[in-house]
């Protein structure tokens, strides 16, 4: 890893893309992934994904079959680890769609090499995000009771609701990242079946390629749609977490209603959805050597917007215990100092360690460059955003009147839906990797210096220095 | 024939017009031209056949169930299906009968209430307590012996007559020599008749009367006092001040209802102006009537008659009470006992000569009873406050229950029984432990059991008999102030059993032996054949006869005194253990779900009965809630679990009685076993109330208990005041400020000190509803009339068709009650955590006019009636819980598992037909007994005169305030200001829970009033 270059940085930005990579040393070293047999290591990690899969199946069959009450689920607690696991992969898929949207629309090309990742991660975030709420209600078979269908009856879901918001919000969030995700696959798909060996891979690719042939006109169409695309999820980022904290902050019960909930939300999707990403990219880039594509300045890009949005979170954390006191209710600022001291005090203080005291370790330099230490410390963040949540809707456990007070606690189905969730995660994801294209070729070619018609490259030796080629590159682009 | 005549059938044909000529050629008239008149089509006709055949094959493909409609051939009389009948009827409970109106649909009892009315002058209580609600679900309990057995064997009633036949005319032969009679106390003319033509058939035969919750004392008492055994009535309406030695006569003891009733008629305060009675209690255990008193003194059990001589010490200074001469010299001062309080009580009794009453508890012994009727008598309560009745459910010469049992087992040791019947009751599970009751039994050469279930006795019985509930046969009761009840029964016995008289008759060889006629006959010949037919027909309408049947009652003046009664020695320091009972009673009560299910009013324990201890007592042991501890009692030892209440006196360990039976469950989420501890076991005949010397050690480990509400206290804790939640004052602060609840209501525009400003005043999201509805709904909980007795509970259980979720899912937070009874301790500053006082307050769904949990639900499940009621439609809802978290009252209940699957038939056939069994995965909470008042209105629909109607709206009751024995309880029509609620939540002392949110509540309550005597603080 050349760390030499960033001593320059003021002077010239560091290249996107390292080691001296051609447009056809790209899509190896990408569809090498795709087409190499499946790896010992991709083969140990599918298995324990399917292993949690199945732990997932057996406990929503079991849920099914029996009923809620298999969960730790009690009177004055009735929302527990399924409300908490869906915000949070709620929360996780944000970073994807804030990488490939809201980045591609500031032009911050460095987001080339970990949007494909990152989409894919929204995806599957919100697939499992989506499982929560499904399972969680009491009577599965009739959740299609909350979607607007017309029918003879004349019944007609309540609009009031926020849980019909968040219907709305989540599908029109998946839809969108899907097409968004999918439209960007396109020339990768054609590639991958240009390259194709088998049959089966042929047609399966080609069908999905939709007939791509990289003709100017497609090219031109996929631009638009893409940037369209963009536009439509960009303003996602924000309204689907504001929606998903409304189902708390619409209610009446202290600790949830509040004012601060959507933009507190926003910000801790965002944070949890980076460390998401960096929970993933680094152990990938290892293992399927793409270390020159998700090179250590994207790292260090995203832990700094793990500082940022995690103080935002702290500051939200702060803020609410004031806020809670200020307003004068008693039953408010109580709730808060129950929170920090009451029943639930562990999970209270694990989530400001794990969420605001160790995040602090990424001022210094040293450890946002490191890779073990920023993969440890996304696994914090992580595990902190989690009991964020699960902090807020523990908050149920002791409301207005004393005596329905009690304490909630998981049982090992609720620990089996949560492990499930990343069994179902990973499985989809490891499957992501293994038959598409981790990294999007063709745009990572797209800023990769050889992309400037002016390149010197063309004209002098195909060894010429890097810091020449990506000076020429910037002087285009800039 | 002519060519001329012409045969045409219209004027175009005649004329053979052009258009007529057209219209020949065409294949279709005009008019029906395809599509002009209908828009059916040969392919549309295809279409649709098509689609007919697709659909009656779909259809076809759901499977439904096969079933069998049996219409009547012969309906009944009077009966309109789907039309509830009620019927008068009453029963007893330890000999303490009730008056009850039965409500049952196309021919099945499902709901019990209680009969409100006149009787003999006295205007009875309509309520009733919890055990009396529960009685219907024994009816159908699944679990009921149903044939008659023969040892081991199935029999029949053929042969089980024939046998019994055979016996007893040999025993009929010898005289009745060897025969016993174990009978419960049964307070039934008719079967008191029965009762001398057997002691007349059987001269040598012996009859024993036994409750295991006797009261022999106050039986013993009362005679050495008055001279005969005489029963205490007690007319609470009339009195000013009320002292409770040990005694629960608002909960468990006597005539509960009644009393309850009477007493909160004493405690009514509207306005400033208002008299109130004050209660003091003293007492060991902390009972219901405890955790009501205005003041309490905690002492043991076994110092309470130390209290009573203390007491009799202070009313006899200066002559003020003049005690018999053998009791004067025992009346002093006791060690240990709170001379302030002793002088303070003294002193108000007697400033309340004529309204001042004491009353003994049972656990107390005879010499307190006797004490107490001398004090009584110098206090001139007799005939004011307290009446003496004959006690015509044992015969004078019994001695007493524990007496009676005693006597039957060292009969059965010395092998002098040849045949023991027993008449209900379980002796071999309830007798004292001393007397090895089960070892004895089996020596008794037959044995027959009339009994409900297969029990601990019966089980050992050569004949086992099933005995017909009181809903299945005739019988009669008369109250302990002889008032007579006929029992009417609702429906023919499930499972042919037999009644008590039924079986008597059978063996003294009666010929019309069949309770009807039993039952008819002992009044047509005690009244006259004169209008017989007409007397009997009201009595049944009316569920009472006029009249009594004591005739004059005796009146006594000048007390015996000890009359060879001694005072107890002073209890050694030290453990004691007192025995109470509470919703299982004795234990008959143990198969009992609905009852299992009621929370202990002090503990909120269910499906448990651990051994309580104050805090106090509990440090000094080192034992905690669950831990599992030997309590050593002469050489018995019962192995039990520890649970920690404020408020029970130091060194007292207090262990509830019925428990430790075997449960056979028919619910899905509850293992059928053994339920709680059977602390009989650690019982003796001389130590049946309580007893001295017991040692606690920790056999190590814990035990889980359930309990429906684990936080006591309203103060929330981190250093914040108290919650508002039930609001109290004293007298004093009523007289000065009546307005003392409304303090801290937004609605009043004055909030509550420092705590429960809301910023800014919460305003409603959406447009506020208009309630529109002709009549609007609401609810008024008088706190202060509230005893937390339960009964409230398990009518809403019995009305609702609540499930009942077990042990382990109560422990999990799921009971499923719809009115639970919320119990905070209050304690004052620094006092000790055992000086407390008890509030209650029943909590069902407050039927808010803004209520939070509609608009968050997505499928509108949930939604508001134009008269105010916050409706639930289980088939809509799909189970989010949303409502439920959203609910600032937490009154929601969430079917988190088919709580009702598999229920046997029999229980199926008790449901209320107006009330959906809810299904898995549905929210359920309380709807103001919804079919109720959709049945009221029908009737005000159907009126005439607008009196009719107000009447037929105005009768509108849910169960919770139609079972509530102090009537804490009124609902209504808020929208006319002539109701009970109108007025109710008129009354100053009105307020509305949690106000500050502006969720405006439907239900309100009515502060509290406590009356303390200022003579002794606060």
């Amino acid at each position: 890893m050349s760390t030499a270059n960033y001593q320059q940085e003021t002077v010239f930005p560091p290249p996107l893309v390292e080691g001296n990579q051609t447009f056809h040393s790209v899509t190896e070293a990408v569809c090498r992934v795709v087409e190499a047999p499946p790896s010992k290591g991709w083969l140990a990690s599918f298995a324990m994904a399917l292993l949690g899969l199945a732990v997932l199946g057996v406990s929503v069959g079991w849920l099914i079959w029996e009923g809620s009450g298999i969960w730790g689920l009690n009177q004055p607690v009735s929302w527990g680890f399924a409300i908490v696991n869906f915000v949070f992969w709620v929360g996780i898929g944000h970073a994807g769609t804030l990488i490939s949207a809201i980045l591609f629309l500031f032009r911050q090309k460095w987001r080339t090499s970990i949007n494909r990742f990152a989409e894919a991660m929204t995806i599957f975030a919100v697939i499992c995000a989506l499982l929560f709420p499904t399972i969680h209600v009491g009577r599965v078979w009739l959740l299609y009771w909350a979607l607007p269908i017309p029918n003879q009856m004349g019944m007609w879901p309540n609009f009031r609701s926020p849980l019909l918001w968040d219907v709305f919000a989540v599908s029109t969030y998946f839809t969108v990242s899907l097409l968004f995700w999918y439209t960007g696959l396109i020339p990768d798909l054609a590639t991958l079946r240009d390259r194709a060996k088998s049959k089966v891979a042929y047609y399966a690719y080609g069908m999905f390629a939709l007939g791509w042939r990289g003709a100017n006109r497609h090219w031109q169409n996929y631009e638009k749609a893409y940037l369209i695309l963009a536009g439509l999820s960009a303003p996602l980022v924000l309204s689907v977490h504001t929606i998903v904290s409304f189902d708390f902050a619409t209610s009446v019960i202290p600790g949830w209603h509040t004012t601060i909930f959507p933009p507190y939300f926003v910000a801790g999707a965002i944070f949890s959805g980076f460390a998401m990403v960096l929970t993933l990219a680094i152990p990938a880039r290892k293992i399927f050597k793409l270390e020159e594509f998700i090179t250590v300045r994207h790292v260090e890009n995203m832990n700094k917007i793990i500082l940022v949005t995690g103080m935002m979170v702290g500051y939200a954390y702060a803020m609410e215990f004031f806020i809670a006191w200020y307003s004068g209710s008693a039953y408010e600022s109580w709730t808060f100092i129950n929170r920090a001291f009451g029943p639930y005090w562990w999970a209270y203080w694990i989530m400001w360690s794990c969420n605001v005291i160790t995040p602090q370790l990424f001022w210094s330099q040293k450890i946002r460059q490191n890779m073990t230490a920023s993969f440890i410390l996304s696994i914090f963040v992580n595990i902190g955003m989690w009991f964020e949540r699960f902090v807020i809707t523990m908050s149920l456990h002791r409301d207005y009147i004393p005596s329905s007070w009690d304490y909630y606690r998981p049982t090992i189905w609720d620990v089996g839906c949560l492990i499930g969730s990343f069994g179902l995660f990973f499985t989809l994801f490891l499957l992501f990797l293994k038959f598409l294209p981790a990294i999007a070729i063709a745009e990572v070619k797209g800023v990769m210096p050889q992309a400037d018609p002016h390149w010197e490259g063309y004209h002098a030796d195909h060894h010429h220095s890097a810091d020449h080629a990506h000076a020429a590159g910037e002087k285009h682009h800039g | 024939m002519s060519t001329s005549k012409r045969y045409w059938r219209s004027l175009e044909e005649l004329e053979n017009t052009p258009a007529f000529q057209e219209a020949l050629l065409k294949e279709f008239p005009e008019e029906v031209e395809p599509g002009t008149v209908d828009a059916t089509t040969r392919r549309h006709f295809l279409g649709v056949m098509g689609a007919s055949i697709a659909m009656t094959s779909l259809a076809g493909c759901v499977r439904r169930p096969e079933q069998k409609i049996l219409p009547y051939t012969r309906a009944p009389e009077d009966l309109i299906p789907g039309v509830a009948q009620h019927y008068a009827t009453a029963t007893s409970i330890n000999g303490r009968a009730i008056g009850l109106v039965v409500e049952a649909h196309e021919g099945r009892p499902t709901k019990i209430e209680g009969n409100p009315g006149a009787a003999g002058g006295v205007v009875r209580a309509g309520g009733t307590s919890a055990l009396h609600q529960a009685l219907v679900l024994d009816l159908y309990d699944p679990q009921r012996l149903r044939i008659p057995m023969n040892g081991a064997k199935a029999s029949t009633w053929e042969a089980a007559d024939a046998a019994l036949k055979a016996k007893f005319d040999a025993l009929k032969a010898a005289g009745g020599a060897g025969l016993v009679i174990l009978g419960e106390s049964f307070p039934s003319p008719t079967l008191r008749k029965l009762r001398e033509r057997f002691h007349a058939d059987f001269p040598q035969a012996r009859w024993f009367t036994y409750e295991s919750l006797a009261e022999d004392n106050e039986r013993v008492g009362l005679k050495a006092a008055w001279g005969e055994p005489v029963v205490p009535v007690f007319r609470l309406q009339n009195a000013r001040v009320v002292l409770s030695l040990d005694s629960d006569f608002l909960g468990t003891e006597g005539d509960v209802v009644e009393n309850a009733a009477n007493w909160a008629k004493s405690r009514k305060v509207n306005g400033p102006n208002d008299r109130m009675s004050r209660l003091y209690a003293v007492e060991g255990h902390l009972s219901i009537t405890g955790s009501n008193a205005d003041h309490r003194l905690r002492v043991k059990t076994s110092q309470v008659e130390a209290f009573a001589w203390a007491l009799a010490a202070e009313l006899g200074k200066d002559n003020k009470v003049v005690l018999p001469p053998d009791m004067a010299p025992h009346a002093k001062a006791g060690a240990g006992i709170d001379p302030k309080f002793v002088a303070a009580v003294a002193a108000d009794l007697q400033g309340n000569r004529g309204g001042a009453l004491i009353i003994a508890g049972r656990r107390q012994p005879a010499v307190v009873h006797a004490l107490v009727a001398a004090l009584n008598a110098g206090l001139e309560a007799h005939g004011q406050t307290v009446y003496y009745y004959p006690d015509h459910r044992r015969a004078a010469a019994e001695n007493g229950d524990m007496a009676n049992i005693k006597e039957v087992a060292a009969l059965l040791n010395a092998g002098q029984v040849d045949t023991l019947l027993t008449l209900g009751g379980n002796p071999a599970y309830t007798a004292p432990a001393d007397l090895a009751f089960a070892a004895a039994y089996a020596k008794a050469k037959t044995k027959i059991a009339l009994c409900d279930f297969l029990d601990e006795t019966s089980k050992l019985a050569d004949w086992a008999l099933p005995r017909a509930h009181f809903l299945e046969t005739w019988g009669d009761v008369v109250s302990t102030d002889g008032k007579v009840s006929i029992q009417q029964p609702i429906i023919t016995p499930l499972w042919g059993g037999r009644s008590e008289i039924e079986l008597l008759a059978a063996l003294l060889g009666e010929v019309e032996r069949d309770g009807y006629t039993l039952v008819r006959n002992h009044w047509k010949a005690k009244e006259g054949p004169v209008s017989f037919y007409k007397k009997w027909r009201r009595w049944l309408s009316d569920g009472f006869r006029q009249g009594d049947e004591f005739g004059v009652v005796p009146t006594f003046k000048q007390p015996a005194g000890l009359a060879g009664l001694t005072p107890s020695a002073a209890a050694p320091a030290g453990l004691e253990v007192t025995f109470f009972d509470g919703f299982l009673h004795d234990g008959r009560f143990g198969n009992n779900a609905w009852l299992l299910e009621t929370p202990e009013m002090a503990s909120k324990i269910v499906w448990d009965n651990p051994a309580l201890v104050n805090v106090k007592t509990a440090q000094e042991l080192g034992v905690a809630d669950e831990d599992r501890v030997t309590i050593e009692l002469g050489g018995r030892k019962l192995e039990t679990v520890i649970c920690v209440v404020p408020g029970l006196a130091d060194g007292n360990i207090s262990l509830q009685l019925g428990f430790g039976r075997d449960f056979q469950s028919f619910l899905p989420y509850h293992d059928a076993g053994k339920v709680g501890f059977d602390v009989g076991v650690i019982r003796t005949a001389d130590a049946a109330g309580f007893a001295v010397g017991a040692k606690v050690t920790k056999s190590g480990g814990t035990y889980p208990l359930a309990r429906t509400q684990a936080y006591a206290k309203q103060d929330p804790g981190f250093g914040y005041d108290a919650r508002p939640m039930v609001r109290e004052a004293t007298l004093g602060e009523f007289q000065k400020n009546p307005k003392f609840a409304k303090e801290g209501l937004l609605e009043e525009g004055k909030p509550f000190p420092e705590a429960m400003v809301v910023h800014p005043p919460e305003v409603a999201i959406y447009k506020e509803l208009e309630y529109t509805g002709e009549y609007q709904w609401g609810m008024a909980i008088d706190l202060g009339a509230c005893t937390g007795c339960g009964a409230c509970t398990v009518a809403c259980v019995a009305e609702n068709n609540i499930s009942m979720v077990g042990k382990d899912q109560v422990r999990r937070g799921r009971e499923m009650h719809w009115i639970r009874m919320d119990r905070y301790f209050v304690s004052e500053g620094d006092k000790s955590p055992d000086d407390v006082q008890v509030v209650h307050q029943p909590l069902g769904c407050h039927h808010c006019e803004n209520a939070p949990c509609e608009n968050v639900c997505p499928v509108q499940a949930t939604s508001h009636s134009p008269e105010g009621l916050n409706d639930m439609a289980y088939n809509r809802c799909i189970g989010t819980r949303y409502c439920a978290n959203n609910c600032p009252f937490k009154v929601r209940r969430f079917n988190f598992y088919h709580y009702s699957k598999d229920y046997p038939e029999t229980v199926h056939m008790g449901r209320n037909p107006n009330v959906t069994v809810r299904f898995r995965g549905v929210i359920e909470k309380c709807t103001y007994c919804v079919q109720r008042i959709n049945a009221g209105r029908q009737v005000a629909k159907a009126a005439e005169t607008p009196q009719g109607k107000k009447a037929a709206i105005d009768a509108i009751t849910p169960a919770c305030a139609q079972a509530c024995p102090t009537s804490a309880i009124v609902f209504g029509n808020i929208k006319d200001p002539s109701t009970a609620v109108s007025k109710a939540k008129a009354a100053d002392r009105n307020y509305r829970l949690l106000s500050e949110l502006n969720v405006k509540p439907r239900t309100s309550y009515l502060g509290k009033v406590r009356n303390p005597n200022p003579g002794l603080g606060a």
